[in-house]
């Protein structure tokens, strides 16, 4: 083979490969950009450097597109010297009849090699470079924006998930599913193992429920303060009923505007003018007898409790959201529905018990009543709260599941934070005061809400560990170790705190 | 006939340089300079008309025979005369007139009394026996005269009485025709037509050389041509262009060039289906890579190029593609067509 036709060819192979470098890098860049571009405004939720790795992959892919589609043999070269140079076909006939022998074909392969030498390899062009080159800026161009619009750590998060409310991780979620599982395994009383797998996935979906709704909370937790405040003050019967119902406008308003459901704006007009008219009964007919002013109520509380469970049935609020369980359980609770020694009454209920029901039991029945829906309430609409104190939740849910109680804390609890409890205390569990400072923790040093300061929480674990060692059960025992184990991440079997 | 017995008649004609012997380096390269030898030799004798020119001495040297075509006074017999001078070769010149007849061409058996008065049959050949002949007019005579020409053009012999007669070679053949007496004319048949490697229009003079021709010819009306060149060197020449490489590319190309006149094959081209009625034989096929080759020698080349089968498409399919009604309509001439055809061909190329 000619010198001269090897030197063109390398020259065209040098052009092939720069080519190929070019559009490969022209790929990387537009690619990476794009996918970087769509992880900015949140459409793809992976790691950066999985960006990165996709730019380079359509960049050896356009490498190698590009490579393979403009190889070229030593005929397709001759072609293009010939047509290039205007050699009439000297070099294609040089290249066939190379292998032959005679003076007409020596000739020609001279005059072929003679023609070729009249021109440089330089002279073979590469042709349309200026596209490449396009490509490869508009390529960089396009990274470049993308990577100008990375968010900072300071400002917008939008790419993050969102911080979890709980300080629960996924290894406790991991092991709080497994303890499920444990439970459902078990040989525990049917009955107590649906009960406890019902409400341990209650937790743990609750657990992992993310909405900050402070404000929210904040207002239903005064209101609720309000009821018991204002039931405790009540002296008669009638003042009760007075202050559910008037209140009930507060509590509906904020669940209306929980729901956005139009229906419970117009629940709570209805509940003003039961309230008018119920006040304008009492004012205006002083004569009116107990026995009456029940009736009265009662009617009205029942129609309160259709009202209730038509709007729900009626609402957008989708029936798994546990606030919508909390209220539907209000409405509409099954007689002998017990939740582990509690029985809850709804409004029904209470209605049926009026006429029987002296003013001690029914304020009894009111503030257990909102004992029991202050949590439920709390658990759909304040998973920030439990954040802060996700010992505080657990421990009530503990002890309404298992009847554990809570642990005592070193420090006082912070008053100005949480609603007075009001609640008597044979209704507590055994040791249980919700007012107590807590402490709750997911590492060694626990937060308190109280001092607003970090504390150990070894204390706390002596005093769960001594109830733990009190359990008979042993299969029972193994479930609350491993519940708190999920929970506080550092009980071991021994009882000694996990490093 | 399709492209793949085409390409085998194509490529059984010429021999390859290996299989064709030794050929002398020296004469290869003096190929050029005898061309333009003859060609100078015969600018002294005809003006202009160079291309005719260079067209007929490619067919000399290829070994086929041309047709003039022109009107008269252009040159043509002319040209032909000088041609005979420039080859020192025997020139003989037949007149086809309507009472023409066969045997005033290849020569009959004539009654002879020799010495002893014995009465002996003797061939006597007719002017057909020449290494140049003239054919003057050769649409004047019949058919019958006309296809006396035709083994003779083919096989160089002459058969008298079953009795064949070898002409010697270099033979060629340049008949004329005038296109434009019609009356008393035979055209003449396919199968003639297709003998004739080339057919070349000779055009009416330009102004400078009709100049150029009045102004020689009030000097002199005689031809001053010389002999530069013989017929042995005619062969010699012959056997060098066959030994001109073709690559498979520009020989496909000129097969399916040559197929893409034919309006009934199936990837024919467009423009012969709607304007030829008959295609070319596979002898343009054959004629196009032979006379190529002498093409390429006579401008200093050693291979075909697409550029010399572009060239003398021309010259070897004019004669050899029959048009249709569409493209008389048209007013598309043949040499139109074949522009067409060519860009065609080159499309898929």
């Amino acid at each position: 083979m000619d010198g001269r036709f090897l030197k063109f060819k390398s020259r065209l192979s040098k052009i092939r490969l720069t080519k190929s470098v070019m559009a490969g890098l022209a790929a990387d860049f537009a690619f990476a950009g794009i996918s970087l571009l769509l992880w900015d405004f949140g459409l793809l939720k992976m790691s950066p450097w999985i960006c990165a790795c996709i730019g380079f992959g359509a960049g050896c892919l356009a490498f190698a597109v590009l490579f393979l589609s403009l190889r070229f043999s030593d005929e397709e070269l001759a072609i293009r010297l010939d047509e290039r140079f205007a050699l009439k076909e000297r070099v294609q006939t040089m290249l066939e009849y190379g292998g032959e022998k005679g003076s007409v074909i020596e000739l020609q392969r001279e005059d072929a090699v003679n023609s070729l030498r009249g021109f440089d390899s330089k002279q073979l062009k590469f042709g349309r470079m200026w596209l490449y080159f396009l490509a490869i800026v508009l390529g960089a161009a396009l990274l470049a924006v993308s990577l100008a619009l990375i968010p900072s750590d300071e400002g917008d998060n939008s790419n993050d998930e969102p911080e979890l409310a709980f300080a629960i991780s996924e290894k406790q979620i991991a092991q709080l599913t497994e303890l499920i599982e444990n439970v459902k395994s078990s040989d525990m009383e049917s009955v107590y193992k649906e009960s406890v797998v019902s409400n341990l996935e209650e937790l743990l979906s609750d657990l992992k429920t993310v909405e900050l709704h402070r404000e929210m909370v904040e207002r239903v937790k005064s209101s609720i303060f309000d009821i018991e405040k204002t039931i405790d003050d009540s002296e008669c019967i009638e003042e009760l009923y007075e202050a559910l119902i008037s209140n009930q406008d507060d509590i509906t308003n904020i669940v209306a505007e929980y729901l956005k459901a139009e229906e419970w704006a117009d629940f709570s007009n209805i509940s003003a003018r039961l309230s008018a008219a119920l006040k304008y009964s009492a004012e205006a007919d002083e004569d009116v007898s107990s026995e009456t002013m029940r009736d009265s109520t009662k009617k009205k509380l029942e129609n309160t409790s259709a009202y209730v469970s038509l709007s729900l049935a009626f609402s957008d609020v989708p029936e798994t959201e546990a606030l919508y369980v909390a209220l539907s359980r209000l409405v509409n609770v099954e007689e002998d529905n017990e939740i582990i020694g509690e029985t809850v009454y709804g409004f029904a209920k209470i209605a049926e018990k009026l006429p029987d029901n002296t003013y001690d039991w029914s304020k009894t029945k009111i503030q257990t009543l909102l004992t029991v829906m202050e949590p439920e309430i709390y658990s759909a609409m304040e998973p920030e709260l439990v954040n802060i104190s996700v010992g505080d939740y657990a421990t009530d849910r503990l002890y309404g599941i298992f009847g554990i109680t809570k642990p005592q804390g070193d420090d006082d609890s912070d008053k100005d934070k949480q609603p007075e409890d009001t609640k008597p205390d044979d209704e507590r569990g055994d040791g249980a005061s919700a007012g107590d400072g807590h402490t709750y923790p997911t590492n060694d040093k626990v937060y308190d809400i109280g001092s607003d300061e970090t504390v150990p929480y070894g204390n706390l674990w002596a005093l769960y560990n001594d109830k733990i060692n009190n359990v008979d059960d042993e299969e029972k025992k193994a479930i609350y170790q491993k519940y708190f184990q999920i929970l506080f991440n550092g009980f071991d079997e021994k009882g000694d705190v996990e490093e | 006939m399709n492209k793949t017995t085409l390409k085998k008649t194509v490529n059984s004609a010429p021999a390859k340089a290996t299989s064709a012997g030794v050929i002398d380096l020296v004469k290869v390269k003096s190929f050029s300079k005898k061309i333009n030898d003859v060609r100078m030799e015969l600018a002294k004798d005809v003006v202009g008309q160079n291309e005719i020119i260079d067209n007929v001495i490619i067919a000399i040297v290829a070994g086929g025979n041309v047709l003039l075509e022109g009107v008269p006074g252009v040159g043509k017999t002319r040209l032909v005369r000088s041609l005979g001078k420039v080859l020192s070769l025997p020139f003989s010149r037949i007149q086809f007139t309507p009472d023409l007849m066969p045997s005033d061409v290849t020569g009959t058996n004539v009654i002879e009394k020799d010495e002893k008065g014995k009465l002996n049959t003797k061939f006597r050949p007719g002017p057909i026996f020449a290494n140049l002949v003239l054919a003057d007019e050769i649409n004047r005579a019949t058919p019958k005269t006309q296809s006396a020409m035709l083994e003779v053009m083919q096989e160089h012999k002459v058969t008298v009485a079953n009795k064949s007669y070898k002409i010697q070679e270099p033979f060629f053949v340049l008949a004329t025709e005038n296109p434009i007496e019609q009356d008393g004319t035979y055209p003449l048949p396919e199968a003639q037509m297709d003998r004739f490697m080339f057919k070349l229009i000779v055009n009416f003079p330009t102004a400078n050389e009709l100049a150029d021709i009045v102004r020689m010819t009030q000097k002199t009306m005689a031809e001053t041509a010389k002999a530069v060149i013989s017929g042995a060197e005619i062969l010699e020449m012959r056997k060098l262009a066959s030994a001109v490489p073709v690559t498979k590319e520009v020989l496909m190309y000129t097969v399916n060039l040559v197929s893409n006149t034919h309006p009934e094959l199936k990837d024919s081209s467009d423009s012969a289906k709607k304007y030829v009625k008959y295609g070319a034989s596979p002898r343009a096929a054959q004629g196009l890579i032979t006379a190529a080759k002498v093409r390429a020698l006579m401008q200093g080349r050693y291979n075909v190029s697409y550029e010399d089968i572009d060239t003398l498409a021309y010259p070897v399919l004019r004669h050899r593609i029959k048009l249709n009604f569409t493209a008389a309509n048209e007013k598309l001439g043949v040499d139109d067509v074949i522009e067409m055809i060519i860009k065609e061909t080159k499309k898929v190329r």
